[in-house]
């Protein structure tokens, strides 16, 4: 026994009162075990238990140094942490040896078993009343740590079946370019970073899952919202003689929170109305909203996944016809497929089997209208390949990106119908699936995304003789400072890239197919809109997670002065309060 | 480095002790120890290994030369300088930035705020070398000749980064000789696993539940749900440093070394003095024995010197008044259980005690958590019904049921249930059935190292709503 200290075992009743007690309790538990057990059977228990915990840490780390490494994680959609590249700079700023850990916990073997069965283990930590559970997704202290900038990696498998030439659309050959359905979050170019949309904010509000069905909890400021009125009002004071249409789209716990657990979320109804409200009145409003409502024992949101239906966006597509002043189609005029099985983000974000029970399916509808359209993949917005509005060959747990087939920065549709009206959306992905009705009416449709688009839309509009423009936004979007700045920085944006061929892009309409070479990853310019990388937030023992900073405004930034609101409510949440999540 | 971290369990620690017990001498091993101590504090930032050396080869000579010259005026001049560097150190580093801030504030200069970063680290390894130089000279302790055991004790990554305070006295003899059998080391690694459960699997969940309730709108809390954020982090800041303590002593135990218990079931106090002799004993033990005695103890001026010991214990947790604010309201507690609440507690009925020190944490801790003193304001408001919130909301009430048996488990094991456990085992069990608990023991180990496992590997869990490839 290495133990020599005094042991006053035989007389409890005149232990003293020292600092010493504690310790010599210890001891002198360990010690009366040992003589209880006796020399040998005390070995063999001891090396038991040194034994199967050490194999279990021996075993491990052998597996982790030496098995082969996975580098991507399919239900994380996201490229896995690889062995950062050593440099003096990031050994001593520490960042490579963040890098090391993160990588180390990324590639970690049997990591999908151990992930299910921290998710499984939380859902016994107490009981499921009413079949309600609030999850703040996984990440607890690493939360803060980025996945390092991505790597170049080719698109995996599953790719479009649809046009030939699609393979070549620039989806694979550009950095990370999402193979489907891109980042609300993470535009590709933007490098790791989580901006304050999308994922990480939704954590801190929060997911409710509800018998089978998963909502994002709402909680989006008014002053965000005035911001984002204001830079509409901006697009309309500069586009004189254009039209502008704002939808803004509410999402399903607005509409699914059962009445006793309403105070979860703020009322997405009292958002629209504010921002329409601070809309310049010669902008015109969606109903998206009130179309919703009506039709609520519909199948208008998916239950695993953030997005609307395409039925949803059926009915935001009759409130946009009476603002557009047209004779929307009816269900009966076109064809509906749908494709089944889907367990969409939801179900990635809160990891709660309940959700698997009740996979979705994803309805989209395929008009008679014909159509061309032509998609620029992110460093071409000159140069565009042939494209389907459909993307029929999605499945699984991407299956809403069988609109448009994901987002892209632009896809410009001519249909042929020769009444001169040509609308430009400016949409996140809730847009996709309201966007394709528009064919059915417009002589052109430019669909372009937010977050991805790189030329300046003014210009654009200007150039192509655009005579409508429709903001398709969710209600999250609105409220979120990333989605807020790209609407505003894509006015007047520059595109730094290679000058296009031609002066109008509309010469390579024909040319598209052609189109064989793959854009060098040097085109892949940045332009205003893409904010610079931000640093990952450095590692910290507190398990608070800090939102990382924004991104820094980019210097020729057109953003507005923020306009001082006068808030029509009392009591208004703090700005910045609460985290706004693009869903 | 952190020990909740799988690079450490399952890179690090490995390698540690499989170079440490493959070498033979206690030379070699006490080599490894430094070697591996010098990676564990690196790791992070590399920069402040230097500053640790220079630490201690300075602290290193100061004894030496207190010892040389005991009595003459060397000496106190090397227990001069060495106050005067630790305390310099940590000024400059942790308070620098505040003082010149309250400073520029209370006399309206515009001097530029230095911002260091703060070596991780530094508050407990400056008390670790101080308290050895102050033992040197007033004879507590013996100087250590050799510079690398020396290095070895301020270095030990066991306790460098988040504690127990080790004072040198009480592992001196085990740097230069130390008995290692399969005991002790199976002892160790079960008090490992166990504060590894406690900061993974209670810890961290107290903590991320807790910032849903503490960190979002006050205007959106109820005064249920303040309580049960309150609580959450009350909780949290137990199992996390109590269960760092516990990993530190089990690392200790496996490579030989018995360092002091830091934790005594605080929660079950019936009084802030009770409090705070089961909370961070090293810590509490550390000011009483170098600030509070010196000054006059009880014998003189007892009052201020506990509005001193406070003050300073508040500080030394950080550079923030809110820190100071929390350090007075336990002195002043203190100060009170001392005049008479003491006596007042000890003849009402023993919950009473147990009410009054546990709404005296929560509370405490509330002036922790919050370093803004405008929104400790607001929270506290709601804490006690003053801002006219709701009593209940749905939030606290699912959160809670979802939370239930965790949080009753979490609950019942700030009691000393495994002390219990552990005694009966020991007292009545025949050594028959006490090999079945051990090997009972063994069984709850591998699955609870799996659950953190599980856990550990589960916060890499990164999902992306879009395609991040």
């Amino acid at each position: 026994m290495p133990e020599d200290r005094k042991t006053p075992s035989q007389n409890p009743a005149n232990r003293p009162v020292r600092r010493e007690t504690l310790e010599e309790e210890r001891e002198r538990g360990y010690a009366l075990i040992r003589l209880k057990l006796g020399e040998n059977r005390l070995r063999l228990v001891d090396w038991l238990n040194i034994l199967a915990i050490l194999a279990v840490l021996g075993g491990l780390c052998l597996g982790a140094l030496f098995l082969e490494k996975p580098t991507q994680s399919l239900l994380e959609k996201r490229d896995l942490a690889r062995f950062p590249a050593f440099s003096l700079q990031s050994l001593w700023d520490g960042s490579y040896t963040r890098q090391i850990e993160t990588w180390y916990s990324d590639t970690f073997p049997l990591r999908d078993s151990l992930v299910g069965l921290a998710a499984s283990t939380k859902e016994l930590y107490g009981v499921r009343w009413d079949d309600v559970r609030i999850v703040t997704p996984a990440g607890g202290e690493m939360q803060a740590q980025l996945p390092p900038v991505q790597t170049q990696e080719p698109a995996p498998a599953s790719q479009p079946e649809t046009p030939s030439s699609s393979e070549a659309t620039g989806q694979e050959d550009t950095v990370s370019q999402p193979e489907v359905q891109p980042p609300a979050s993470s535009a590709p170019e933007q490098p790791a970073a989580p901006v304050d949309d999308g994922e990480i904010s939704s954590m801190q509000n929060g997911i409710l899952v509800y018998q089978g069905r998963a909502m994002s909890l709402y909680g989006g400021s008014f002053e965000s919202g005035a911001w984002y009125a204001s830079v509409l009002n901006t697009y309309r004071q500069e586009l004189e003689g254009i039209q502008v249409y704002n939808m803004i789209i509410p999402t399903a716990a607005e509409f699914y929170l059962p009445e006793r657990y309403r105070d979860l979320s703020q009322s997405e109804k009292e958002m629209i109305d504010y921002v329409y409200g601070q809309l310049d009145p010669a902008i015109k409003r969606v109903d998206a909203y009130g179309e919703i409502q009506q039709h609520l024992d519909e199948y208008l949101y998916f239950r695993t996944d953030h997005h609307w239906t395409g039925l949803g966006a059926y009915y935001a597509y009759r409130a946009f016809c009476q603002q557009a002043g047209l004779t929307p189609l009816e269900m009966e005029a076109f064809e509906t497929r749908r494709l089944d099985d889907f367990i969409g983000t939801m179900y990635a974000q809160t990891q709660d089997d309940s959700l698997l029970e009740n996979p979705d399916y994803v309805d989209y509808y395929l008009f008679s209208q014909p159509y061309t359209a032509l998609m620029y993949p992110v460093g071409s917005p000159y140069e565009g390949t042939h494209w389907s509005l459909w993307g029929e060959y999605a499945q699984g747990v991407n299956s809403y990106s069988v609109f448009l087939q994901g987002d892209f920065p632009l896809i410009q549709v001519r249909t042929g119908i020769p009444n001169g009206r040509k609308i430009m959306v400016v949409k996140e992905s809730f847009g996709n699936a309201f966007a394709p009705f528009l064919i059915n009416h417009y002589e052109e449709v430019y669909i372009v995304d937010q977050r991805y688009f790189q030329l300046g839309a003014i210009d654009f509009i200007r150039e192509h003789g655009i005579n409508e423009l429709c903001f398709a936004n969710n209600v999250f979007a609105v409220c979120t400072p990333y989605h807020i700045r790209c609407i505003d920085n894509l006015r007047h944006q520059v595109f730094q890239g290679a000058p296009p061929s031609q002066p109008q892009p509309e010469t390579s309409f024909q040319e598209a197919t052609e189109q064989e070479e793959l854009p060098s990853p040097s085109s892949q310019a940045d332009t205003e809109q893409i904010p610079p990388q931000t640093e990952p937030v450095p590692e910290g023992s507190s398990p608070s997670w800090q939102p990382p900073a924004q991104p820094q405004e980019p210097e020729t930034s057109s953003r507005p002065e923020r306009p001082k609101i006068l808030l029509p409510r009392e009591n208004l949440p703090e700005p910045e309060k609460y985290p706004e999540v693009e869903t | 480095m952190v020990f909740a971290n799988l690079l450490f369990l399952y890179l690090f620690l490995p390698l540690n002790l499989l170079l440490y017990f493959l070498s033979g001498s206690l030379a070699w091993r006490n080599f490894v120890l430094v070697a591996f101590s010098f990676v564990f504090y690196a790791w992070g930032e590399p920069v402040w290994v230097v500053l640790l050396i220079t630490s201690a080869g300075f602290d290193y000579m100061n004894g030496r030369l207190i010892e040389t010259y005991r009595g003459r005026w060397p000496a106190k001049a090397a227990l001069g300088l060495s106050l005067v560097m630790n305390l310099g150190l940590l000024c400059t580093f942790k308070y620098s930035g505040f003082l010149v801030e309250n400073l520029n504030q209370l006399l309206g200069l515009g001097l530029p705020v230095p911002s260091f970063a703060l070596p991780i680290g530094i508050s407990f390894y400056t008390f670790q070398t101080l308290s050895y130089v102050v033992d040197v000279y007033r004879g507590d302790t013996q100087a250590q000749k050799n510079p690398a055991y020396y290095l070895l004790y301020l270095s030990m990554y066991h306790q460098l980064v988040a504690g127990p305070v080790v004072r040198y006295a009480d592992v001196a003899r085990e740097i230069g000789s130390r008995t290692q059998d399969a005991a002790s080391f199976s002892e160790g690694l079960t008090r490992l696993l166990f504060g590894l459960t406690k900061k993974v699997l209670v810890a961290n969940t107290a903590g991320s539940l807790a910032t849903q309730f503490l960190d979002g709108s006050m205007a959106q809390l109820s005064v249920g749900g303040a309580w049960f954020g309150a609580v959450l982090y009350t909780l949290q800041i137990y199992y996390d440093f109590s269960g760092y303590s516990d990993m530190a002593i089990g690392l200790g135990r496996m490579f030989g070394f018995h360092y002091r218990e830091n934790f005594n079931y605080p929660y079950i106090s019936r009084s802030a003095t009770e409090f705070w002799r089961r909370w961070h004993i090293s810590l509490s033990s550390f000011f009483r024995d170098y600030v509070y005695i010196p000054l006059g103890g009880n014998r003189k001026l007892p009052y201020r010197n506990l509005l001193v010991v406070w003050f300073l214990t508040g500080l030394w947790h950080g550079a923030s008044w809110n820190f100071i604010l929390w350090g007075l309201y336990w002195g002043v507690f203190i100060a009170l259980e001392r005049l008479f609440l003491r006596r007042v507690l000890d003849r009402l009925p023993r919950l009473v005690g147990h009410l009054y020190l546990l709404v005296l944490a929560v509370t405490g801790w509330m002036l922790f958590y919050f370093t803004d003193l405008t929104k400790l304001g607001s929270f506290l408001q709601v804490l006690f019904g003053a801002a006219g919130a709701p009593l209940w909301d749905s939030r606290t009430e699912i959160t809670l049921l979802n939370n239930l048996f965790w949080l009753l488990l979490a609950v019942v094991f700030c009691a000393p249930v495994v002390r219990s456990v552990k005694r009966f085992a020991a007292q009545r069990l025949s050594g028959g059935k006490l090999g079945v608990s051990l090997v009972a023991q063994t069984a709850l180990n591998l699955g609870l190292l799996i659950l953190c496992t599980a856990q550990l590997v589960g916060q890499s869990y990164n999902p992306f709503l879009y395609y991040r490839f």
